[in-house]
């Protein structure tokens, strides 16, 4: 099925050579941005709160409220900063490889919308070192923006300077976890700091800092050219606009899709193509390893924020994996364990041992005794441990009890 | 490429950093780089450390929690295969064991997590170059594309 559905942050895709600065300014480039610039920042922020546009990384944090935090948290003079995240390690999740690589200039764009509404004046974008093509299109365009005073001082005689530079990470999931991200951002191992303070109080270099989702500042030039009430006219009132879909796995069209929040899985599926002839669905896992196994029995429920989480789920990332009926559950979820064995850090001791103990528990048979053993374990890491790494493990192995019972 | 870069390249390389900590990660990977076996030295993390001001210890201690980065040389040729539950359940052909299990003098294979490229699943990635391996009917037939995604053909 064609994708009919209204487009925020992909709209440019595929209308523009990813590449040229005045293909993207005469596709409506930067006019976010100038129309931000002729605003105060307060008023930014409050257009955006106004917007309800929450975090699209995973955590759906309200972004107004985080860019009036991390704005007021500190006297005015004080040295502030705006990091892109665009660490996608999540498993299944590849939206923002799309958004990096269709419309680069687009993420500039909301970073600097994002550095004027917060008073910052230096951003980093810090992109996994895997997605070597990213990088290359995200430097390109940089440099393009420099070279044509879009980075820079004063820029477009705006009287505002913004500077931008691209950090690669070293392939480690947990820095995808925003305090952990500024760890290695310093130039240190990926380990997660205590929180509060959040970013937004001490962030990078114990600075107020602003740590968002590619997508997230994609939003944000639709938000200032449109307006807010323009936005909300998009998904529901609790989780208005859009939300890019990574679809993946047993279906025609895998690829990214920008769906307006309240259509259900099953439309969300449509666009992707359906299974190959005699194939079923057996489980979609949503949000990635770190995400919600979800039956076929569960297809028409809307996709927003309040209504997975009426149900106990939740969309993290977007990642929507599609495993057909032949596919061996225990495998993989075997496999998600071994992922978070692989990837915690070692900070917290629950986590490093309990990762291990949990993937060793899933070698076995899956009988309803190991796995009610294994979520005991979960809990008791959720409650222990420092960042979503060490509580993530509970998720899939939840809904998996729930779901797939045996 | 010389086999073995003079310090004297390696020092050009760091001085294209500030030397300040934030770099480090970011000269792990021009170093990295420019090594024909693809990996950092001892030898090199004394000078990292001279250049950075920090202990021998400090960038070990930083470069070894990164997987992107090796303390050991490797073979020419990196192979990561994706091993994310997106590929390893659209891995019919059971490429991904097969893989893990090859041995070749020119190849360096490693396990790794999601690589981000589910759309295509299962993929690899050749020194950090995408391939989905969908279409093939055997395993001479991956390394043979391995081999000329890098050598050309």
């Amino acid at each position: 099925m064609e994708n009919k559905f209204p487009k925020i942050v992909t709209r440019r895709f595929g209308m523009i050579d990813p590449l040229s600065i005045d293909d993207f300014i005469q596709h409506d480039g930067f006019q976010g941005f100038l129309q931000a610039i002729r605003k105060s920042p307060a008023e930014i922020r409050e257009a955006i709160k106004q917007s309800g546009l929450r975090g699209r990384g995973g955590a759906a944090f309200p972004t107004g409220i985080k860019m009036e935090a991390t704005a007021t948290s500190a006297p005015q003079e004080t040295k502030r900063f705006v990091v892109c995240n665009a660490d996608e390690g999540e498993p299944g999740t590849f939206k923002d490889r799309y958004i990096m690589e269709k419309d680069p200039y687009a993420l500039i764009e909301g970073m600097l919308i994002a550095g004027y509404a917060i008073g910052s004046h230096q951003g980093y974008i810090y992109i996994r070192g895997e997605y070597l093509s990213s990088i290359t299109t995200i430097r390109h365009a940089i440099n393009e923006c420099y070279k044509h005073n879009w980075l820079g001082k004063n820029i477009q005689a705006t009287g505002f300077d913004f500077n931008l530079e691209v950090f690669i990470g070293g392939g480690s999931y947990v820095c995808g976890e925003e305090l952990t991200l500024l760890e290695s951002l310093e130039g240190k191992r990926g380990h997660p700091r205590i929180k509060p303070p959040y970013p937004a109080q001490k962030g990078l270099w114990q600075k107020p800092t602003l740590v968002n989702n590619v997508e997230t500042l994609v939003n944000l030039p639709y938000i200032l050219q449109y307006g807010a009430s323009k936005f909300r006219e998009y998904g529901t009132a609790e989780s208005p606009g859009t939300k890019l879909l990574s679809i993946s796995g047993s279906v025609e069209k895998p690829g990214v899709y920008e769906v307006p929040f309240g259509i259900t899985f099953k439309e969300a599926l449509d666009l992707a193509g359906s299974l190959s002839k005699g194939k079923q669905i057996k489980a979609l896992l949503v949000g990635g390893a770190a995400g919600n196994f979800i039956p076929p029995s569960l297809l028409d429920l809307p996709i927003t924020y309040e209504s997975l989480a009426e149900n106990k789920l939740t969309l993290g990332s977007g990642a929507i994996m599609v495993f057909e009926d032949s596919v061996d559950l225990h495998e993989l979820l075997q496999n998600i364990l071994h992922f978070f064995k692989h990837e915690s850090c070692g900070k917290c001791v629950p986590c490093r041992i309990g990762t291990t103990l949990l993937y060793e528990k899933a070698k076995e048979p899956l009988t309803q005794e190991n796995l009610a053993w294994m979520i005991e374990e979960a809990k008791y890491m959720a409650r222990t441990s420092l960042c979503p790494l060490g509580q993530s493990p509970l998720i899939p192995l939840q809904s998996f009890e729930r779901f797939f019972n045996l | 490429m010389p086999e073995h870069m003079s310090n004297n390249q390696w020092e050009k390389i760091l001085k294209s950093f500030p030397p300040r900590r934030e770099y480090l990660l970011q000269a792990f990977h021009k170093l990295q780089e420019s090594e024909e076996n693809q990996y950092i030295s001892e030898e090199m993390i004394e000078h990292i450390a001279r250049y950075f001001k920090l202990t021998k210890g400090e960038v070990f201690g930083t470069l070894s929690y990164y997987t992107l980065f090796s303390t050991k040389p490797r073979k020419s040729i990196i192979v990561q295969v994706c091993n994310s539950p997106l590929c390893h359940a659209m891995d019919k052909k059971k490429w991904i064991s097969q893989l893990l299990q090859l041995q070749d003098k020119e190849i360096h294979i490693e396990e790794t997590a999601c690589l981000g490229h589910c759309e295509k699943g299962p993929v690899i990635a050749v020194n950090g170059q995408i391939i989905s391996l969908q279409e093939f009917t055997s395993v001479q037939e991956i390394i043979k594309k391995i081999k000329s995604t890098v050598h050309g053909k």
